[in-house]
């Protein structure tokens, strides 16, 4: 064991020193590698970097020095050349300016040149009479005068200087032109101041003569010179004024005569020299205040026409002669038709309406010849439209002549006056039974059987009607007026109908407004008319129930639904007659109170002057009741009547009951006076009860004084006691159960007692029977 | 004055025209008849003192106009009656039933005709029997 150990020792020891040795050999070339790079490296930077590095800063340097030298030398150029652009744009720019100087002025003298020739050709076409040519060129110079204007810089005395060698030559030009007009076209008219509207003769003279026209050729046409001359105006703009003056004069002249006047006519004459002439004359007079619609359109057709084949057959720009003139006129001439002529043709009733297509037919035609010859361009103009309309038309005419009558009856004068019996009828027409009633009769029938049911007791024939009075005469017209005027709505048109319709209501509605705003100084002041008025309301309320429902069935929609009724207007009617009668009622009241006043409270009626007094104040009472009762018999319903005095009656007693009610001492004389007094009442108070003209039949009303008057009972009482002894007193009252003890209470008749009675035994027994 | 008298009845005269009901009231209060006697209007009235058995009563009669058209003035005067004179004639087929007709419809349209004179035990219309001999003590004359 012990040699292998120290074999590997030996061994070992062997292996590591040649290690050595190789490993220390390596490391001296190692060194000597290391040597010449470190020595290579420090050559290299020492020796040959930097060298260079110097150099390059040199370089560097001079660079520098050479770009500073540049800029100086850039500055230097750019401000040499900045100057020398300045200088060449400035000479562009007045070059520029006098090349553009030079063109204007080049065309300026061009604008001139033409202008010039423009001019001379001009002159020499209108002393060749072409009048067309003169015209164009005429309107060449004035463009070019235009084109001038537009510069500014155009030196003005030259400007004007052409304006007005312009115009002097278009006005030579349109003299000319207007010259030739004359010698085509002549107008002889009166002197203008005999053409007053109303001078019929004056239009006599008037003539329109349009020379060189002829009908020789086959086809008659405007004159060739005539065409010329139009169409130079047309091209100077100045045909509008002309055409508008001869329209005028046309109008005034002719046209509008020629509607007016139906004895006026248009006579059409051509001579070879003269040409065409139109002129007016007169028909024998005829009688006709109006011409017909057919009438005045042949007699315009036949001057329009006549016109229009010598004088307007002309073709401006793209329009014909005729239609400008037919601008101008129409409007005025179609109105002068409407209101002189169609407006009168407008049938007033209902039966003419038919025949009235015939009008509405002729003025189609009418429009469709002016159509052809192009004066109207539109479809349905205002005549025809007025003449279609004619339904409207008629129902406005009936609608306005009826209110017209209506208002004159209102305001005529109240008092003439016409009897209501009960056997009066409003004249209703007879209408056509309408197809519903059949059903009714119908049913009537099945009811038949029934009929036994009825009551015996049948109702007065008069039950239903208005009692016998008077009304106004003027308001049984103006009743018979709606009752006509609804006649007339049943089988109008519609339209016509419902207008109808609703001017009925108007009336009542103007009835209602006029009338007591009219009459109301009259109706204060007279009774008699405070009455009739009462009355003229109540009739019309009374007809206004039915009128609606009579008519109803034959009015057309919406009417025959149930708005034809009158019904609604029935209260206000009545209120309106109440309101008026009463407010008359209080005026004799205040009267009547006022007369009784002067009677000093009848009270010392046992000094003569008092008793006079107090019996005047009576008899004025019982006056003035008289009067009443005159002036309303025969005019108030009985009913009305006795209601209306016994209400003033009883207004009259009470006040003299409570005066004397009121007296704490009655003297024996004065008892007596004041039973006189009472006494007259008694027997004269019911005599003012007159309500029939019939005098025997009044006493009937007479001896009814009790049941109209309230306080009639009281009064007579009260004569009784002023009169009566104590015993009869006592009689009367009856312990509560006799008629004084009915009208006074005890204490009244205790005061009574009092002061009709001295302060004795027998009154104070009298008095404790009193309780 | 009236010094003995018990009591004051209110009586009515009630009947169609013409029966005769102020001629009968004249007979009764001043025992005359007048030939000629006119219409009432309205109402009349006389009172008389009636001694029965030594007690006097005192009549109140109010004689009422028959006539149609005074009608509306009646039935004031009917208020606190006593007693109903019932007038009527025979000529007349049915004249007597008429007026207890009439009386009836009389009855039945014044308020308060039952109540007044009865103080404390009130009266219906229901109640007719037992109130009616003593309210309604009927006369009938026939002339």
């Amino acid at each position: 064991m012990a040699s292998f150990v120290t074999e590997v020792l030996a061994s070992s020891g062997k292996l590591e020193k040649e290690d050595l040795s190789g490993k220390i050999s390596k490391m001296s070339r190692k060194v000597e590698d290391t040597k010449e790079e470190v020595c290579d490296m420090i050559n290299k930077r020492y020796s040959e970097f930097l060298p260079s590095l110097q150099g390059s800063e040199e370089l560097m340097v001079q660079v520098d020095e050479v770009s500073k030298e540049m800029d100086v030398l850039k500055n230097c150029v750019e401000n040499e050349i900045r100057q020398n652009i300045h200088v060449a744009v400035t000479e562009y720019a007045t070059l520029k300016q006098q090349l553009e100087k030079n063109t204007i002025i080049i065309k300026m003298l061009r604008h001139l040149k033409e202008f010039h020739s423009a001019m001379e050709e001009s002159n020499n076409a209108l002393l060749d009479k072409k009048y067309v040519d003169a015209a164009n060129q005429l309107e060449r110079a004035r463009a070019s005068v235009d084109s001038l204007k537009s510069w500014k810089t155009t030196q003005l005395p030259l400007l004007s200087a052409l304006s007005s060698e312009l115009t002097v030559q278009r006005e030579n030009l349109i003299y000319h032109l207007g010259d030739e007009w004359k010698g085509l076209i002549i107008w002889r008219l009166p002197p203008s101041k005999a053409l007053e509207p109303a001078d019929l003769k004056s239009f006599l003279k008037v003539e329109l003569n349009l020379r060189q026209a002829c009908s020789k050729d086959s086809e008659p046409k405007p004159p060739a010179l005539l065409c010329c001359v139009l169409q130079a105006l047309a091209i100077q703009g100045d045909l509008q004024h002309k055409i508008k003056l001869f329209s005028q004069v046309l109008l005034k002249t002719m046209l509008k005569p020629l509607v007016m006047y139906p004895s006026l006519s248009v006579r059409v004459t051509e001579q070879q020299d003269e040409g065409i002439t139109l002129a007016l004359q007169c028909l024998e007079e005829s009688d006709q205040e109006k011409s017909t619609p057919s009438q005045v359109y042949s007699k315009l057709l036949l001057v329009l026409k006549t016109l229009h084949t010598y004088l307007l057959d002309v073709s401006i720009g793209n329009k014909k002669l005729s239609a400008i003139l037919g601008e101008l006129i129409w409007e005025e001439i179609s109105q002068c038709i409407i209101h002189e002529c169609l407006l009168y043709s407008i049938p007033t009733n209902s039966s003419q309406l038919e025949k009235y297509n015939i009008v509405i037919k002729e003025t189609e035609e009418f429009e469709k010849s002016l159509k052809e010859m192009e004066f109207l361009q539109g479809d349905s103009t205002d005549l025809l439209k007025y003449a279609r309309d004619v339904n409207c038309h008629f129902a406005s005419k009936k609608c306005k002549d009826v209110i017209v009558a209506a208002r004159k009856l209102m305001t005529s004068k109240m008092h003439n006056t016409v009897k209501i019996t009960p056997d009066y009828k409003l004249r209703l027409p007879k209408l056509p039974t309408p197809a519903s009633e059949g059903k009714m009769k119908v049913k009537q029938e099945t009811t038949q059987d029934e009929i036994i049911m009825e009551n015996t007791k049948q109702l007065s024939a008069w039950s239903l009607c208005i009692p016998p009075c008077r009304i106004s005469e003027s308001v049984q017209q103006l009743m018979e007026l709606a009752v006509n005027t609804l006649c007339e709505a049943v089988g109008s048109s519609t339209q016509c109908a419902l207008q109808l319709f609703f001017t009925v209501r108007n009336i009542f509605q103007l009835f209602y407004d006029v009338v007591p705003t009219y009459h109301k100084e009259n109706l204060l002041k007279f009774p008699h008319l405070a009455a009739i008025q009462h009355n003229n309301c109540m009739y019309m309320a009374h007809h206004l129930l039915t009128l609606g429902h009579y008519f109803r069935a034959h009015l057309p929609q919406p009417l025959s639904d149930g708005v034809a009724t009158f019904v609604d207007m029935v209260p206000i009617f009545r209120k309106l007659g109440a309101q008026c009668f009463l407010a008359q009622m209080n005026v004799q009241r205040a009267e009547l109170l006022e007369r009784l006043s002067t009677a000093h409270n009848f009270c010392n009626l046992d000094d003569e002057d008092n008793y006079i007094a107090a019996s005047k104040a009576v008899r004025q009472v019982i006056h003035q009741l008289k009067q009443l009762g005159t002036v309303w018999q025969d005019v108030l319903p009985v009913s009305i009547y006795c209601k209306a005095m016994g209400s003033f009656l009883n207004t009259a007693i009470t006040e003299v009951i409570a005066k004397i009610m009121m007296l704490e001492d009655i003297s024996s004389e004065d008892g007596e006076h004041l039973h006189t007094l009472c006494q007259t009442i008694i027997e004269e108070g019911p005599l003012v009860f007159i309500p029939l003209a019939e005098e025997h039949k009044n006493k009937k009303y007479q001896e009814e004084v009790p049941l109209y008057v309230k306080k009639w009972g009281t009064f007579k009482e009260l004569v009784i006691v002023l009169r009566a002894n104590l015993q009869e007193i006592v009689d009367r009252w009856s312990d509560g159960k006799g008629p004084l003890a009915m009208e006074f209470s005890s204490s009244e008749v205790k005061n009574l007692i009092r002061a009709l009675f001295q302060n004795t035994e027998r009154r104070a027994v009298a008095l404790t029977k009193i309780k | 004055m009236d010094e003995n008298v018990l009591t004051t009845l209110k009586l009515l005269i009630i009947g169609e025209s013409g029966v005769g009901k102020s001629s009968l009231l004249l007979r009764f209060t001043e025992d005359t008849f007048d030939p000629e006697q006119s219409a009432t209007i309205g109402v009349d009235f006389k009172v008389k003192t009636l001694a029965i058995d030594g007690n006097r009563a005192k009549l109140a009669i109010w004689d009422t106009a028959g006539q149609e058209r005074f009608r509306t003035l009646t039935p004031s005067y009917y208020r606190g009656a006593q007693g109903v004179i019932l007038e009527a004639s025979a000529k007349t087929k049915d004249g007597v039933q008429c007026a207890f007709e009439e009386l009836v419809e009389k009855i039945l349209q014044t308020p308060g005709l039952w109540e007044s004179e009865h103080q404390g035990q009130k009266l219906r219309l229901g109640d007719q029997d037992q109130g009616s001999g003593r309210a309604c003590g009927g006369y009938c004359s026939i002339p």
